[in-house]
Formats: structure tokens, sequence, C-alpha cells
């Protein structure tokens, strides 16, 4: 059976193919459109699952849709009327709200739903069968869809090694619901508990990110980052926001917020009262004085450190009670499926800080979709529609996260020759391979890493990577200056060898497959005698977002950290996407030609062929 | 001016079978709206389609919730 599964339309389109319960392949829209975030109808992304397996869209079986088009709409109608009903309520009293009620029961649409219509109108967002219909030029009785928390939970168990675990879903919101907790077992999935608007822990977090200038669905992992500078000074304030319930669930104190029906920003003048005024966004940030321009005024200079303390503090706190509300969702449904097996998904799954504690504070075994977020939901669609409706056999846990485009050698050839750079070598074997680049790194070059597929999910794991020494301290500002170009305060991450994992992190790796660190997707902290040995991927907190690589796993790049080991007596690499700012990770060799020759990047390695950005005299 | 004839009878159509789906879907409230606000519905719908299709997000909050 062949079943393609669909996420767009909101944000982060992808599509997945999933062939007799294997997935041959998954690929988010953007690395194609190469639009960061793109939610327009992934064409891209279908043809390259068909191109892959093969096929053509006259073999699929059925398509499935990642969520409930009219639920979601019903919801927004729902939250639009309590939103009005609650303002009426609070301006009126008695016989002049009936009577307003009355008269504005059917005659006005709100500003806030006429928008909304009028957008879903524009985007054939009501019709998405229809419109999938027409985009694939398929019946329309071979699409379908399935509810949103439904996908993250396919997504969350039937790609994990578990064959029993519990299941935590939460995010921002799908149609009503924000978290659910269920129980896995085989092929089937019950559900056990939902949170449904308007209590969203994503869209809690989502706020502050918001309100710490950063952009929403984008800049979350900024207020992890800017959280290792600070102390939870605010805890007691940002805690007293949510209410943890004993059956699992949880609370948010909505009158802080505007959840039900936003205009533009998600915090009321309530929060203002309570926390301040907002950071403004690109604001300097800086937690000592040397991190600032020389030219600024010691007056300045304190006032930029002190804004810098205070915000870092509530980045701080909220992640400690985002943490905490992780911790009670996971202790509940684990004591509900019976098994220290867990299984999350949802973007809010994505908070590596958290997925750390859950390991080594909850000794759970933990499994994180490693595209959590919705574009994970093109798999998790496809997978539910397999298990749930067509009731077919469990189907393969995930193998492995390089799901993406491969890397073609003739288009690696004809890219170069094209791109005119003309210092290349190339290398016989990934043995000779591994010991050159490793040689290019000890020497303190910046590489670009183009290897087999590319990763699924936002985390680069050595298909789409930029690669340098951890133990140079100057490297995580050569990096930024040369090519990245990001906040000081966001952390670099390292990828280890499994096998010397231990020594350096302080957690002990799980080998089996799916554990979160294969997927970069967990924060540990650094061993007490090792921060100073890899300065460049230690976080303020002496923390570091890990990846474990195994022979099994990526035996090229596990070559490659190997041969630097033998150079440097470290095996760990520097290790972040390759794209420029505000770009998606690169995708094919012309992509990754483009961002090397605008960028700092010392050498761009491209399957064996290695590309130097030297001129050749 | 046929055109737009069209385009109004083909949106009159497909909102009386939305509040039809929703109602038969048991979603009360979207099929309540889109019933009580049919006029004002067809009027939105209408110009939608007539609008270029150019990205004008709300603000990234917002978007992610619709």
């Amino acid at each position: 059976m062949k079943v393609l599964g669909l996420s767009f339309g909101f944000h982060d389109s992808a599509a997945a193919l999933l062939i007799d319960g294997r997935i041959v392949a998954a690929g988010q829209e953007e690395r194609f459109t190469r639009i960061k975030h793109d939610a327009d109808f992934p064409r891209r992304a279908i043809e390259f699952c068909l191109r892959q397996a093969s096929i053509s869209m006259a073999d699929v079986d059925r398509v499935v849709y990642y969520e409930n088009a009219l639920k979601k709409f019903d919801r927004i109608v729902w939250a639009s009327n309590l939103r009005a009903q609650q303002k009426s309520n609070g301006r009126l009293m008695g016989r002049a709200r009936t009577l307003w009620n009355a008269a504005t029961k059917a005659h006005d649409v709100p500003p806030y739903l006429k928008s909304v219509t009028h957008s879903w109108f524009k985007w054939q967002k009501f019709d998405v069968v229809g419109k999938i219909s027409d985009e694939l030029v398929v019946p329309r009785e071979k699409v379908t869809y399935v509810d949103h928390h439904d996908s993250h939970l396919a997504a969350a168990f039937y790609t994990s090694p578990f064959d029993h675990a519990a299941i935590v879903t939460m995010d921002g919101v799908g149609e009503y619901e924000t978290a659910v907790i269920a129980v896995g077992r085989g092929s089937e999935i019950e559900r056990k508990l939902a949170i449904s608007l308007p209590h969203s822990i994503g869209l809690f977090y989502s706020a502050f990110t918001a309100f710490l200038g950063f952009e929403v669905n984008e800049g979350e992992y900024k207020v992890m980052g800017m959280a290792a500078f600070g102390q939870p000074k605010y805890y007691d304030e940002v805690r007293k926001l949510i209410t943890l319930r004993d059956d699992g669930g949880f609370e948010i104190e909505q009158s802080c917020f505007e959840f039900l029906a936003p205009q533009m920003l998600p915090y009321t003048e309530e929060f203002l009262r309570r926390f301040g005024e907002p950071r403004e966004p690109e604001a300097d940030f800086a937690v000592q004085r040397s991190d600032l321009p020389e030219d600024l005024t010691d007056e300045q200079a304190d006032s930029v450190l002190s804004s810098s303390r205070h915000y870092a503090d509530l980045a701080a706190s909220v992640q400690l009670c985002t943490e905490e509300l992780i911790l009670h969702l996971a202790a509940k449904a684990s004591v509900i499926a019976g098994t220290r097996n867990v299984c999350l998904a949802g973007g809010v799954a994505l908070n590596s800080l958290a997925n750390g504690r859950l390991i080594r504070e909850g000794g759970y075994n933990l499994f994180v979709h490693p595209a959590a977020g919705d574009a994970g939901n093109a798999i998790g669609a496809a997978a539910s529609y397999y298990h749930r409706t067509a009731k077919q056999p469990r189907m393969q846990g995930f193998a492995s996260p390089y799901l993406g485009s491969p890397l073609d050698a003739a288009e690696v050839d004809a890219a170069v020759a094209e791109s005119g750079f003309d210092a290349v070598t190339t290398c016989s074997s990934d043995e000779e391979l591994a010991e050159h680049v490793a040689g290019l790194l000890a020497d303190g070059a910046v590489i670009g890493w183009v290897q087999g597929q590319a990763e699924w999910g936002p985390r680069a794991l050595g298909g789409r990577s930029i690669l340098a020494d951890a133990t140079n301290p100057a490297m995580k500002r050569i990096v930024n200056e040369r090519v990245k170009f990001r906040e000081l305060f966001r952390p670099f991450a390292p990828a280890v060898t499994a096998e010397a994992a231990s020594q350096y992190f302080d957690f002990e790796p799980n080998l089996a497959a799916g554990a979160p660190e294969y997927y970069m997707l967990a924060v540990h902290p650094v061993r007490a005698g090792k921060k100073s040995v890899v300065p460049a991927i230690t976080h303020a907190d002496g923390s570091a977002r890990v990846q474990i690589v195994t022979s099994a796993s990526n035996p090229t790049f596990h070559a490659l950290l190997r041969a630097f080991e033998r150079r440097k007596g470290v095996p760990i690499l520097m290790n972040t996407s390759f794209n420029l700012r505000g770009e998606p990770m690169v995708d094919s060799p012309r992509d990754a030609i483009r961002t090397f020759s605008i960028s700092g990047i010392d050498y761009l390695v491209l399957g064996r062929t290695v590309v130097s950005s030297r001129i050749e005299l | 001016m046929a055109d737009n004839a069209d385009l109004r009878l083909d949106v009159q159509k497909e909102v009386n079978r939305l509040a039809a789906e929703c109602k038969a879907s048991g979603f009360d409230n979207a099929a309540r709206y889109l019933a009580d606000n049919r006029t004002a519905v067809v009027e939105i719908a209408i110009k939608a389609r007539l609008e270029p299709k150019k990205r004008d997000l709300p603000s990234p909050f917002v978007y992610s919730m619709q």
C-alpha cells in the first residue's frame, strides 16, 4: 500500500511517502523552494517523494492531509464567539447584555472572523480535499484527512522503536487540541487525555517568545539559548500562570494571554503589567562589557547589560516552568501507560532542554520524532491512515533521519564545473576523505559538509552541515562572522562519536535506535573537566545539545570524527546547519555552492569532492 | 459581468455546501456562522477569489493558529 502524507497551508509544508509500512522518502518544501518555513502546497516535496520511489501519482493508493480543516474552522468560530462574549460580558450587565447579544448575533461578522474567512477562501483551506485533488489530478475519493493531534500521535509512536509506549503530543493548537496523552501498543493508539484551547503550552511559550523580541515559530530556540544566561528570578511570577492538574492536564491563566482570537500580539495589558516592556526585536544582548561595541558609553553599556540580564532571567524562568509542565505530562502519561517508554511529538517536543531532563531525571526511554513540528505530520498523517484506518500491521520504526534529497554525483560534477571554483580535490575513498577533511578541520578550516541524503527535521546531522573544530575557543565567533551571522547568545552544537560521548557529556548514551541524541534533540551538561576542552560547543550554562554518531548511524561522518580525534585527541566537531541566516538548509549541490560562494566557508565537501574557496594562482 | 455572476453562483453553492457539511459533521459553530452570515460570507469569498494570490500574512502568531 502506498500512502502519501501531506502537511501544508499553515507553516512548514512537507510530503512523505509510506510504501508497505516503510518510509521511502520525506521532504520539507522549504528545502526545494528555498523559502524558509514555506507553507504553500508542497509540489516539489511531492515530486521528490515520487521520484525517490520511481512511481507516479497514479500508483499512490491514498493521499492523507494532516488535519481536519472544517473542525479547525469550527474552533476558530467558537474561539471568536467566546472572545466576543467575554468582552461584552465585561462591558455590559443584565438586560443590556441580552440586548447586545441579540443585536450582534446574526448581523455583524467580527473583524477577526472576517479576516480568517477571507484568508480561508483565498487559499482554498475550506476544501482542502478539493485542493489536493485539483493539484495532484487525482479523484477526491483518493484523498482523506486525519486530525492534527492524531497525526502527531502517529508520528511520535509508529516511527519509534517501541511496541508499547506512553505518547505525549504538545503544540500551539491543532483543531481544538493543544496536547494529548495516549498509549500506544502495537499498531493501536488509545487516547487518554486531551487539553484544548485556550490552554496551550505551545502558545504560552510562543507568547513569551514574541515578548522577548523573537519571531514566533522561529525564535523559540533563541529563548532556550537566552535562558542559559539568566537565573529563574521570575519563576514564581511565571509559574502562577500555570496550573498542573492531578489528572496530568494543565491550565494556563488567561488574563495575560490572547489565545482565542488574536489580532496581532498574543499577550495582554495584564501581561505587560506583570512583566514590563517587551524586548525590542534585534535589540543588543550582552552579559559582559567585552561583548559590546567599544564606542558605547558606560551608561549605554550598563543599560544594555541590565536589560539583557532582565530578559535572560525571564527566559530562564519561562524555560524552567515549561520543563516542569513537560515533566508533569510525561510522568502522568508514563503512569497511565505503565511503561517508561515515552514518545513525543508536536513543536514543543523540540524543547531539547526539557528532553534532556526527561532522559536524565525522569529516567525515560525517550523517542522524539525528529521533525516533531507540523512538517513531521506528513509522516504522521500517512502512518495514522495506514494503521488506524487501513488496519495494516505495524510499520517499521525510524531507521534513519536521512530521508531527503540524495547527493547525485553527476549533479555534483555539473555544479562544481559551473561554479568556476577550480581548486578541487577528489578523494578516492571515504577513508581518504575523512583523513583529508579532518586535517583541514584541525588546521582551523570551516567546512561545508554535504553527504548522502538530506536530513528530515530541523537539525543538521552530518548530511547538510557546517563543521568546525570544537576545541578552538574562537570558533564560535569565526563561524558566526563568516557564515551564520547569528545572535551571539545562541550556542553551537557538537557531534560526538557515541563511544566517547559519556567521557565528555554527563549522560549515559542509549545506543538503541531512535534515542533523541541521534537526532540532536536533547541537551546535556558538558562534564566539568571537559568544558575548557571543547569551548566552542559549551554553552554559557555549561550544556550542549549533543548529537551522537555511530558507524551504523552515519559511517562517513563517524569516520571523520574518528580521524579528527587522531589529530586533536577529541572526537567532537562543532556541527551547525548548512545555511545562511534566514534561509533553509541547503539541499542540492547547487544550493551548497551558492551558499559556499557568498559565505566565509573555507572548503565545501560534496561527497568525495572537496572544493576550496582559495583561488589557485 | 457574466463571469462575476458565475462566480457568485459558484460561491453561493460552496457556502451552502460548507454549511451543510459542517452541520452534518457536528461542527455547529461553523455551521451556524456560515448559515447566519451567508450573505456576508458570500461577499467575503467573492472578494477573496478575485484578489491576486499574494501572501499577506498576519503576524506569525496569528497565522500559526489559523
